[in-house]
């Protein structure tokens, strides 16, 4: 019995053993198969680890582009997202793709008008059926529009529900995401593009960017690229497979960083004010080009820079080049400001000196030195005034500035017309100014320097010395961007750049200022055209030949402008208007008396009207508020109280909430609010107060006139309202 | 011990690591019964797993957990511990209670695995889970009728060791394998063929004579074609058969790919490349993984540890009085070896791909239950102590 036991065991033990064996061959298969695979195996030829797909994938995070701010708060320039449209007619299963291609070639065609239906299912389908037929040859990206669409169209597309069934389904056909965010085909990649919301309005100086880098080419764009365009993030992703990439977790450090949103100093009334008025003279004297800049005297701020060419494409004046920064041109008769200041620091001269100008007409070496008319006799305050050529070169002379033509550059250095302005915008050009003894100046070099020929500088150049001027001789950095933000949070505060030291004595820059405002007060002075009783403008009118194949070109074609500053007495704003090249007569009629000074006055005028800080405060009469007080009034008490308190009319008393006063009668103040579900009496109301209220109670609104409700009606819950 | 020892043990000065060292073998000597071999094993297989399973889960974690794949590893060694937990209580329990208890799975079996057909849980495009209602959690039912069929068997076959087979002998044995085989067929190909090969195997061992076993060759045969075209499976069977002949098995080309990258030593822990491109890299494929972190090296090791665990669970055969536990001990360990050698020929591309996880390695909760309670018995055994007279 137990030897069989033993027997049965043994034989049970036999057989596992002949398993086991069984399964350590396999064991041995599985060691040779790796050994195998390793070093031996091919697969189409190529060593299997050779088929190691791609792990890391780079792809840049576009960061989003900063906006551009004017000082108001105004938009400038934003980014927008446009998307392109295409289908992969492959990427659907055949009774969803044969099912609803029709509808979808409707959608299009109805929509966007650019195809037929027939058109685009025949396109389709031949690629679907191309796919069919022979794998991989048929156009996976089939483009169904030839134009990006916006985001409302986006919108549309995505989530416009079609079919009013139970089960709402949203989007079009082929575009709908499903829950995993795919589609059934549809491809509405996301491109962005700049968009100025104020057209051409400032254009050239906000900039643009390179379509192909989306980086900025031109101007501010260009000049704070770095702070707006933010930081790509660099995303590594492990390729998972066709479809999923999942981003290293090292990779969050590369985040993109948003761009900065840049406040600049434009203000977009005074760049709408400058850019019509130029726009208006240019077309009038159909120039080639004009610029404006205006400039807070204080601050040095840019609020306006007006940049107007005419286009090669006939299509007016546009937004091409920025002239006021890059464009050096002979300044003419702007710069005798400089000689002037130059000379009355060297004391040789002082304004009340004479001066014979003669006939008008002298030659000093080789150089024939002309002026409009003979001026005869006059002091050196009307030479400026009247702009006299042969007086300039006399006050020259007398001034030494001939013998030591260095002591001459010195000053002008002082007045930093010798280098860049320095304005944080790219593409500056700096002044064409040669000195003595060096290329481009010989023996008539000091004598046509004085009165503005010789160097090229640029109008923002020259404005920024007129407005040394107007700053007491203190020359301040011109500035066109205050802040750079990230939201909400400042990043950078830019302040002015005030030069501490004037750039001529205190008593000298009264003189000139003087002169300034003659040029214009006076009736002899050049700007006389532009004088006014209601507020002083200084300024200086220059008129350039233009320079036609290197030589100064015959009479009617001038290069015209007009530096100054408004108010006279105590200066708020620079500017410099400077036209080329008007056309339409010969002699003064093109000259910058008539050209350029007109659209400087323009553009004070309407400055001076806008801005309400330059507006002296008016007296408070007696008789007014007397007037004032027999109105009929009404709205918050509260509101009331703060008006007449700042007014200094009568304030209701013991009353609150929506009062009115008894018309005609002083002092008398009632409620008429006392039943809340009735509207109060509205007569005597501010526009706003009424809207408000009526709107809160449901009511539709209509009105004409201006100033306090004087009567409405109600019909069908609609209030009209007028207002006297 | 009683508490004056333990205060005793505290008192002492300071414990020499010999000592630490004996009081720790006389800790596993008290605790671990049966053979302390295998206990390492499956301790070794454990550790290999939670290094392996965290490696392999960073995708999955970035696809469903958020991109934490430590919630992965946690979960999975909740579910070791758990396992190796219920492997010690099952090695207390003498194993001659199985029998019993596996005659009743049996009969339970068969109706749960027509539930999966009716009602299972899709993982991976194949339904071979059955939610249990309540806990959120899922097990095969293949698994736990493989377990009671094996047992079953090995009582059988344990009860015919002195008689001669006849037809009416053999038929009752053959007729469960092919009727439980049938029914995990409906649901898992590849899974009933290996449960037919391991039943297979068996009766190998238990002297059942060769003409019988040709029989049921054919038997086990004709029920799983049957199971296959009846089921839900053929598709898949034949589509992966046909795609292995071509070479053209994206997942088996990755795993390939894997092996090939791996070299002797492997890339190191962790720096798997192709865990990427293997959905199943945590299980199906996670040999292919482990060769392409730790190498060919690496693979062996893996591979000896379960030609060991084979060993000594064969060994079991001459440990026993009678049959049955040492049928019993060799049919489940058969089971668990055979699978991971599914597992590890098709990560390195020997046979056509199907979807077995490698026992104790991948991870998968209930599976690791269920090997661990094989485990569990097959210790049970190893412990030699059962009387088997009263089966």
């Amino acid at each position: 019995m137990i030897s069989k036991t033993n027997n049965i065991r043994a034989d049970i033990a036999r057989r596992s053993w002949v398993v086991s064996s069984l399964l350590i061959i396999v064991a041995i298969l599985v060691i040779w198969r790796i050994v195998y695979v390793q070093h031996y195996a091919k697969y189409k030829g190529k060593p299997w680890v050779k088929y190691m797909a791609n792990t890391v994938r780079i792809d840049t995070i576009p960061a989003m582009r900063g906006n551009i701010y004017s000082s108001d708060g105004s938009l400038l320039a934003t980014s927008l997202p446009y998307y392109e449209v295409s289908i992969d007619p492959a990427a659907s299963k055949e009774k969803y793709f044969y099912s609803r291609i029709d509808s979808l070639a409707t959608l299009f065609a109805n929509t966007f008008g650019q195809r037929t239906k027939e058109d685009y299912l025949r396109e389709l389908k031949f690629a679907r059926h191309e796919f069919e037929v022979n794998k991989k040859k048929g156009n996976r990206n089939v483009r169904l529009l030839n134009r990006q669409i916006t985001f409302r169209e986006y919108q549309m597309i995505t989530t416009q529900q079609i079919q009013p069934s139970a089960k709402a389904t949203r989007g079009w056909p082929f575009f709908r995401q499903f829950n995993n965010g795919e589609t059934r085909g549809g491809k509405l990649p996301v491109f962005y593009r700049r968009y100025l919301p104020f057209g051409n309005l400032a254009a050239r100086t906000i900039g643009y960017l390179d379509r192909a880098t989306y980086r900025g080419l031109v101007g501010l764009e260009a000049s704070f690229d770095r702070k707006l365009s933010g930081t790509p993030g660099i995303g590594l992703f492990r390729v998972l497979d066709d479809k999923t990439f999942m981003p290293f977790e090292e990779s969050e450090k590369l985040q993109p960083a948003n761009g900065y949103d840049l406040y600049t100093t434009l203000d977009v009334n005074f760049q709408d004010i400058a850019e019509s008025s130029l726009r208006k003279t240019l077309n009038r004297y159909q120039a080639d080009y004009g610029t404006v800049i205006v400039m807070e005297v204080q601050t040095g701020a840019i609020k306006a820079m007006v940049n107007l060419a005419l286009s090669k494409k006939d299509t007016g004046y546009a937004e091409t080049f920025n002239y006021a920064l890059a464009q050096p041109t002979n300044p003419g008769s702007t710069f005798k400001l400089a000689t002037m200041v130059a000379a009355l620091e060297e004391g040789k001269v002082s304004p009340a000196t004479s001066i014979q100008t003669g006939n008008g007409s002298t030659t000093y070496g080789r150089v024939t030195i002309t002026d409009t008319k003979a001026h005869g006799t006059i002091t050196v305050q009307q030479v400026l005034e009247q702009s006299s050529n042969v007086g300039t070169h006399l006050i020259m002379q007398r001034s030494g500035f001939y013998t030591n033509p260095y002591k001459y550059m010195e000053y002008l250095k002082k007045f930093h017309l010798t280098q860049p302005t320095g304005v944080a915008m790219l593409g500056e050009a700096p002044p064409l100014a040669p000195q003595p003894k060096t290329t481009g100046w010989d023996g008539t070099s000091a004598t046509r320097l004085s009165y503005g020929y010789v160097w090229e500088i640029t109008p923002l150049q020259t404005l920024s010395f007129y407005n040394a001027i107007a700053n007491n001789g203190y020359w301040v950095r011109p500035m066109i961007v205050q802040e750079v933000r990230n939201a909400n949070e400042v990043i950078q505060a830019i302040k002015p750049q005030v030069l501490e030291q004037r750039i001529a004595s205190e008593q000298t820059i009264r003189r000139v200022q003087k002169m300034l405002e003659g040029a214009v007060a006076d009736k002899q002075g050049t700007g006389h055209i532009i004088h006014n009783d209601q507020y002083q403008i200084a300024g200086k009118t220059g008129t350039a030949q233009l320079i036609i194949n290197n030589t100064y070109s015959k009479v009617g074609k001038y290069n015209v402008s007009f530096a100054g500053y408004f108010p006279a007495k105590s200066p708020k704003y620079s500017c410099i208007v400077f036209v080329s090249h008007p056309k339409g007569g010969r002699g003064d009629n093109l000259y910058a008396g008539s050209v350029a000074a007109p659209v400087f006055k323009e553009v004070a005028d309407r400055i001076v009207g806008y801005d309400v800080k330059m507006h002296p405060p008016v007296p408070n009469k007696k008789n007014n508020v007397k007037e004032t007080n027999k109105q009929l009034r009404a709205g918050q008490a509260d509101d009331l109280r703060t008006i007449a308190e700042a007014l200094n009319t009568d304030a209701p008393v013991n009353v609150n909430g929506w009062v009115m006063s008894a018309p005609n009668t002083k002092k008398q103040w009632t409620n008429t609010d006392t039943n809340p579900n009735k509207i109060p009496n509205l007569r005597g109301m501010s526009l706003r107060d009424a809207l408000y209220l009526l709107e809160n109670h449901g009511f539709k609104v209509n009105y004409q006139g201006m100033g306090k409700i004087t009567d409405y009606t109600l019909k069908n819950d609609v209030y009209a309202l007028i207002l006297k | 011990m009683n508490n004056n020892e333990i205060f005793a043990e505290a008192a002492a000065p300071q414990p020499s690591p010999s000592h630490i060292w004996e009081n720790f073998k006389e800790w596993i000597r008290r605790n671990l019964k049966g053979d302390i071999i295998i206990w390492l094993i499956v301790v070794l297989l454990s550790l290999g797993s939670m290094l392996v399973v965290y490696s392999a889960t960073g995708t999955l974690a970035y696809q469903h957990g958020g991109g934490y794949p430590e919630l992965f590893l946690l979960k999975h060694a909740g579910y070791l511990f758990v396992g190796l937990f219920v492997m010690w209580l099952v090695h207390r329990v003498n194993y001659t209670y199985f029998v019993r208890l596996s005659r009743a799975a049996l009969f339970m079996s068969i109706p749960l695995l027509i539930l999966v057909k009716v009602a299972g849980v899709t993982i991976n495009g194949a339904t071979r889970w059955l939610a249990i209602p309540g806990i959120g959690i899922t097990f095969q039912p293949a698994d736990f009728a493989r377990m009671a069929l094996i047992a079953n068997l090995a009582a059988m076959l344990a009860k015919r060791q002195r008689v001669d087979y006849d037809w009416q002998v053999f038929t009752r044995m053959i007729l469960w394998v092919g009727i439980i085989c049938f029914c995990t067929a409906l649901s898992s190909t590849s899974t009933a063929a290996l449960l037919g090969i391991t039943c297979f195997l068996m009766l190998f061992i238990g002297r059942v004579p060769a003409k019988y076993l040709l029989v049921m060759v054919l038997f086990i045969g004709v029920a799983g074609g049957l199971g296959l075209v009846f089921g839900q499976r053929l598709e898949t069977a034949k589509g992966r058969i046909e795609r292995f002949l071509a070479n053209d098995e994206h997942q088996a080309r990755q795993a390939i790919i894997a092996v090939a990258n791996g070299g002797t030593f492997g890339t190191g822990p962790g720096n798997s490349h192709q865990r990427n491109y293997l959905t199943q890299a945590f299980s199906d494929f996670i040999y292919a993984i482990i060769i392409e972190e730790y190498g060919l090296i690496g693979g062996a090791i893996v591979l000896i540890l379960y030609l060991w665990l084979l060993v000594r669970g064969v060994k079991n055969i001459s440990l026993t009085n009678r049959a049955f536990g040492g049928l019993l001990s060799a049919g489940l360990t058969l089971s668990i070896v055979i699978q991971a050698f599914a597992n590890m020929t098709v990560a390195v591309g020997l046979v056509p791909v199907t979807g077995q996880p490698l026992p104790l390695l991948s991870m998968g909760g209930t599976s690791i239950l269920f090997t661990c309670v094989s485990l569990g018995v097959v210790l049970s055994v190893s412990r030699g102590e059962a009387d088997e007279s009263k089966i």
